[in-house]
Order: structure tokens, then sequence, then C-alpha cells
């Protein structure tokens, strides 16, 4: 491994390092470092983020949290407004790895290493979250990420920071199945995010509350995390009942391309995605 | 290249190669407690404290830590007594290899600084990143329920016991 390990302390020189050919960013490192040890990245040049001041930071603003690129799970989880305002956001990030990873992985970096399989990913691409680049664009997560480790990202660009907008939502759930509890990589991950016409109810009353808004993603199970606009859309106005659930498990069905990896099969991931909306109909809560 | 840092408040000063990992380092300096073992950060047999936090040394680099303060088991027990915690393992049979015991001691320490009354859960939760694969876990969380508890009544601060009066 034969690189230079640079550590610069603004983001000028940053940018002035990035402009080399052979460059990568790290933070934490707990992706790059992988890849670099097995030798699918031989860089000529790594470049830590860790001492540039002005990407550690958390803005809680009135409309939206911005989170800055150094910023790691760990100090992401212990921030209250991160657990009052975007409850999937940390339910997400706590399954990540363990807490030895979460000290030192940041959720920039999880979006920036464009895993299918990104935890944090998932519930940013529920959230509607924004990517804010060094120059100062800034666009949305779906349009972010194109692929497997694929990113819209310019060269010589660095992502600064990520915008999620505030939104209260009645109902959120984030599920990952993986092989063992910790330091894994989701199988297939779900999350889902419901607004309730006038409020919710609890599973033993009846009303006539409906589904206003409806947003669902699942990981692991196509090139990227995977928004299902078309069970968002039919989910207007429904209710949560058994013939809610089975019709839209058939378009889940439908919807998910996973392929056969070493985690698991395409046909066991597509029968998994498909049961895992049935947690609608076990949780406490619904409208 | 040359860094700069402490292991356990002892300042080292060397030289590494940029790819160098923590934990290479470490066993170089003599630091013998933290295994080189899975090597695919599975097992969190290389845990150490950076800056008090607990992380895998087989997935930092060395060139990261350059002026920052590393702790290692080592650094728990004075002049050959054991912590609260190692104590605690003892005690409770926890122990049976030890491989893993390095890393264990270390993330357990750092959970004990964050919370002094942990409930089973929050032990196995914290812990989910340090295999073991001689005792299992039982034994292990309630040595450090065990320790908290000593931890606890050694304390001058009165701790505030979640839900109960004490």
């Amino acid at each position: 491994m034969d690189f230079t390990f640079i550590t610069p302390d603004t983001e000028k020189e940053l940018k002035a390092q990035l402009s080399d050919r052979g460059s990568f960013l790290m933070a934490g490192g707990t992706d790059l470092l992988v890849k670099v040890r097995i030798g699918k990245i031989k860089p000529r040049k790594v470049i830590s983020t860790l001492k540039v001041s002005t990407l550690h930071f958390l803005e809680d603003k009135t409309d939206e949290l911005v989170i800055g690129a150094t910023i790691t799970h760990s100090e992401l989880m212990k921030f209250k407004p991160l657990t009052r305002d975007f409850p999937i956001l940390h339910d997400a990030i706590f399954t990540i790895g363990s807490a030895q990873i979460r000290n030192r992985g940041t959720l920039v970096g999880n979006i920036v290493n464009a895993s299918p399989a990104g935890d944090g990913l998932l519930a940013l691409y529920l959230l509607n979250a924004k990517v804010e680049f060094s120059d100062g664009s800034i666009i949305p997560i779906e349009e972010f990420v194109i692929g497997p480790g694929q990113t819209t990202l310019p060269a010589g660009e660095y992502v600064r920071a990520i915008h999620i907008p505030k939104d209260k939502w009645d109902i959120h759930y984030f599920e990952k199945v993986g092989q063992r509890n910790s330091m894994t990589i989701s199988v297939a991950s779900v999350g889902w995010l419901i607004k309730c016409k006038n409020g919710v109810m609890f599973s033993s009353e009846r009303g006539g509350r409906t589904i206003e808004e409806f947003r669902i993603a699942y990981g692991s199970v196509a090139p990227t995390v995977l928004r299902l606009r078309d069970v968002e859309e039919f989910a207007k106005g429904k209710h949560i009942d058994e013939e809610f659930v089975h019709s839209i498990s058939e378009m889940v069905k439908k919807d998910v391309h996973p392929i056969d990896d070493v985690r698991g099969s395409a046909e066991y991931r597509k029968t998994l995605c498909a049961n895992l909306v049935y947690r609608m109909i076990e949780e406490e809560v619904k409208c | 290249m040359k860094v700069e840092f402490k292991v356990n408040d002892r300042k080292h000063s060397i030289e590494i190669k940029p790819g160098e990992l923590l934990v290479e380092t470490l066993r170089r300096l003599g630091y013998k407690s933290v295994k080189h073992a899975c090597d695919t950060a599975s097992c969190g047999a290389c845990s150490v404290q950076l800056d008090g936090n607990p992380v895998l040394s087989c997935r930092t680099f060395t060139a990261a830590v350059d002026g920052h303060d590393v702790k290692t088991v080592e650094g728990f027990s004075k002049e050959g007594e054991l912590s609260a915690v190692q104590k605690a393992l003892v005690d409770e049979g926890a122990v049976q290899c030890g491989f893993c015991i390095p890393g264990l001691v270390v993330t357990a320490e750092a959970l004990l600084k964050e919370n002094l009354n942990p409930n089973e859960e929050e032990i196995k939760t914290y812990l989910n990143g340090n295999l073991c694969r001689c005792t299992g876990y039982v034994s292990q969380t309630h040595a450090i329920m065990k320790a908290a508890e000593i931890r606890r009544s050694s304390t001058s601060v009165p701790v505030e016991k979640r839900g109960e009066s004490s």
C-alpha cells in the first residue's frame, strides 16, 4: 500500500488536495479501509476529513436538520432533535455495525458509499433528504445515488452535508433482516412512514381514519435503495387492514428485483419483502 | 510517515506506513492484548478506546490517530490490580480462553462511562460487536452488571436509578 495520508485543516486545503487523480476522501474509514485492504481500491492519496472543523456540525433549524460530513453515527444518535423529529433515522442508524463502528462511521460516508444495503440511506430516502456538495449545489438523495457505489458527485467536489426536511409522521417503522443482529449487511431492509387523516388509532378501535400519506422503501433488493411509488400512490385513502396489506404485499413482490448473493437468494428476498409489510397489521397503531 | 499519539497516557512517537492499521502499530509497540483476529470487522477482539470511545483497531488507520488518545485493556488495571470490570469477569466465570476479553473490557468500560446502571438488554446491545465463542454471554452480562453495581456504590456522587428511589 503505497499512498500518502493527508490531514487538511480547512475545506480550502481539502479541495486543493482533491484535484489530484487517485485521491480518496476518508472520514471514519469503516468502508474505505476495507476496500483498500482487499486491494479493491488502490489510492495514491488518502485525505482524512476529520480535522476539518467546518465539516463537524449539526444544525437544528426550524424546517430542517443539517448534518455535517464528519458527524459520526454515535454523535447523531446522541443528538436529541434526531430522536424527536426523525425517529426512523435513529432506528436505522442503530442497526449499523456495532458501537465500535458507529463511533467511527459517518452518515455522509454511508451515502457516499452508496450501497444498496445502506441502512442510513434507506431512512434518508424515506425522509426526502437532500445532499449538499462543496460547490454549494443541493440535490435530492435519489438523484445522488445511481448504482452500487456510484453517485453523481462531480469530480473534485465532496459532500459537505445532508439536509433533512422536517415533517410530522404518525407511524414510522424500520426493520433490517440480517444473518446476525450486529455487524451485518442486510439481506433485505424495509422502512415506512405513514400520515393518517384525523390521527392514529389503536388496533382495537374501528373508525373512519385513513392513510393520508404513505412512503415505503426497501434496501438490498435493487441496485439502489428503492422507493415503491406505486404502493405509495395506492395507499392513499385506504385503511390499514388485512385486505390492504395483502394487496400491497402483491405489489411489493412485483416491484423488488433482488439478486442471488452470499447473503440470500433472490427468491427468498422477494418472499421476505412481500411478507415484511404484514408487520403493519401486527403494529399497535394504525389508520 | 511519523505519528505521535498516546497509549494509556504514555506518549509514543513512531514511524509508520500510511496504510498501517492501529492494531498492527499497537502490537508492534508491545500492546499484545489487542488481538488481530478476524480482520473483517466482525469479532471485536481488537477493540480499543479512541478518545474514550470504543473503536475497532483493525478498521482504523494509525495515520488517523495522530494526536489522539488510545486506551487498551492494560490501561484499566492499576499496578497489577484488576479493575472492577475485570475482577467481576473473573468472579463470574466469564473468562475461558480469554481471547475476546481485552476487547470486551474496553467496550464494557465505555458503556459504564455512559451508563452506570445498564440493564441486561442495554448491555447486550452495547456489546453486540464483541463475539465470545467459549462461555457465552450470560456470565459476561452478569459480570458487567456486577461491576456497575460495585462502581455505583463506590462513587461518591449518588447515581439516580431510573424509576426507583434509592
